[in-house]
């Protein structure tokens, strides 16, 4: 069967476009389905070091749309999960090195041997963008719940809708619990009535995201990693499973409260 | 002498006691004690809470974002009130503001400007207070606004209205209209002033 095609995008940059792809890339193949990540941010390469693959680069996307090689050849098969591939971008030139109809001729072809194939589209509205989205069948909107995250995102969504995808689906990222139940954060209700597009998933802020990105294993391979769980709910979601939605509060146990409480005490006690 | 020595103690305590949040911090959960700070600040500060005013600015400029009307068409038609409203009211030029606003289902566009008023200790004591335009001067206004709106916008003709609320210092005259179309502005409207339609990808 013909796999399906995935644009993440988001318009502004910074708000985990490739830290969405790596992860929920990543969860899909876990769950045993066949996965390719393109990277097409060509210019500022990213993919390949978040998913910990920067050292078995031999060729990238530009050269398999100019023929170079096979695109096979540039497939890197990931370290951690199995049937997961990654084409890296082109480091060294820019986005008028390709097109919209070379991109979706390559994903054409590709997508007969894989379930699901995800791009990685290069923040912005233009030639990148335009190439990202021209080979996609559907489109992942990635934006953080700040002013200019939103207003880029919905430019976005009014792009893809422009352009004959379907409605595009949310991810809000870096949600911050404890700010948003002071009013100072906007809620998830908030967003969607401004963007007035359906919730594909909320990821907490996640310090073990910058940790995971260093080591460059995505956050989904921590099985107590409340972004990866996030992630990996969101996987499920993109398969068709209803699953719901992450509970942003950690909430203790009424022992654990009460074993705290009592540590707390201590340190009192021990610095008075 | 025992008991100022508690007393010293007590004060040391208080000294060393650690603020809520670092409290929070320190029982791992950070969040429930910033919490009641945040409302107890938020109680005293009347401060309100900065989500209510992210949500709203974003409204107004995702209707801006999404509209056909560009930048250049809203600061014409904003230039054109202007002008309307300076005939019927002396009102700093610059003081007008003007807005679009969602209003539960309706688009609604809204302008305001704000006229220092003395006040006059005898005046109050009236019962009626001084307006700013007569019944028959804001019919005038009403309709010299209908003619200038709908060169830019389909509005409604029948929902233009003209208000006046009454400050200590000054009057604020507000003038609404519901635009009509959802949530658009009229394309024949932003065509005919030269507008650009919204980008739309091509095939490569």
């Amino acid at each position: 069967m013909e796999g399906e095609v995935y644009v993440i995008n988001s318009g502004k940059g910074g708000v985990g476009k490739t830290t969405a792809t790596a992860n929920v890339g990543s969860a899909l193949s876990m769950r045993g389905h066949r996965v390719l990540l393109i990277d097409a941010d060509i210019g500022l390469r990213n993919l390949d070091v978040v998913m910990g693959l920067e050292n078995r680069i031999v060729y990238d996307i530009v050269q398999v749309i100019e023929g170079v090689c096979q695109p096979q050849q540039a497939m890197m098969r990931d370290r951690l999960t199995e049937n997961l591939y990654v084409i890296p971008a082109a480091q060294t030139r820019d986005k008028s090195a390709v097109t919209g109809e070379q991109v979706k001729k390559l994903c054409d072809e590709l997508k007969q041997d894989f379930d699901y194939i995800i791009i990685d589209s290069p923040a912005g509205i233009e030639q990148g963008f335009k190439n990202a989205m021209a080979a996609a069948d559907k489109a992942i909107v990635v934006t953080t719940p700040d002013v200019a995250a939103i207003r880029d995102a919905d430019r976005v969504i009014g792009f893809i809708e422009a352009a004959g995808l379907s409605k595009p689906e949310l991810i809000l990222n870096r949600v911050r619990p404890g700010m948003v139940r002071r009013g100072d954060m906007m809620t998830t209700e908030d967003i969607l009535d401004l963007l007035s597009v359906s919730l594909l998933g909320i990821v907490p802020e996640d310090e073990k995201i910058v940790v995971s990105t260093n080591k460059g294993v995505p956050a989904v391979h921590d099985m107590n990693c409340r972004s990866g769980e996030s992630f990996r709910r969101i996987a499920a979601r993109v398969e068709g499973e209803d699953v719901p939605m992450m509970r942003m509060e950690v909430r203790d146990g009424i022992f654990t409260w009460f074993k705290k409480m009592v540590g707390f005490k201590g340190t009192v006690r021990a610095n008075a | 002498m025992k008991r100022p020595a508690v007393a010293e103690n007590l004060k040391e305590i208080v000294k060393r006691a650690p603020s809520l949040s670092e409290l929070g911090k320190r029982m791992n959960r950070p969040h429930a004690l910033e919490t009641i700070g945040g409302l107890v600040k938020r109680a005293f500060e009347k401060e309100e809470a900065s989500k209510y005013a992210a949500h709203n600015r974003l409204q107004a400029v995702l209707l801006q974002d999404r509209s056909s009307l560009s930048a250049e068409g809203l600061g014409a038609l904003r230039h054109d009130l202007r002008l309307v409203m300076s005939e019927y009211v002396i009102a700093d030029r610059d003081s007008m503001e003007m807005d679009v606003r969602q209003c539960g289902e309706d688009l609604m566009l809204i302008a305001n400007v704000r006229v220092n008023v003395v006040s006059d200790p005898a005046e109050e004591l009236d019962e009626e207070p001084k307006r700013l335009l007569s019944p028959r001067r804001a019919a005038a206004l009403k309709r010299e606004l209908l003619e200038v709106v709908s060169g830019y916008l389909s509005i409604d003709a029948g929902s233009v209205q003209v208000e006046e609320e009454r400050f200590s210092d000054s009057i604020a005259l507000s003038v609404s209209v519901k635009i009509e179309e959802g949530e658009g502005f009229s394309e024949d409207a932003s065509a005919s002033h030269g507008m650009e339609p919204a980008w739309r990808p091509t095939a490569d």
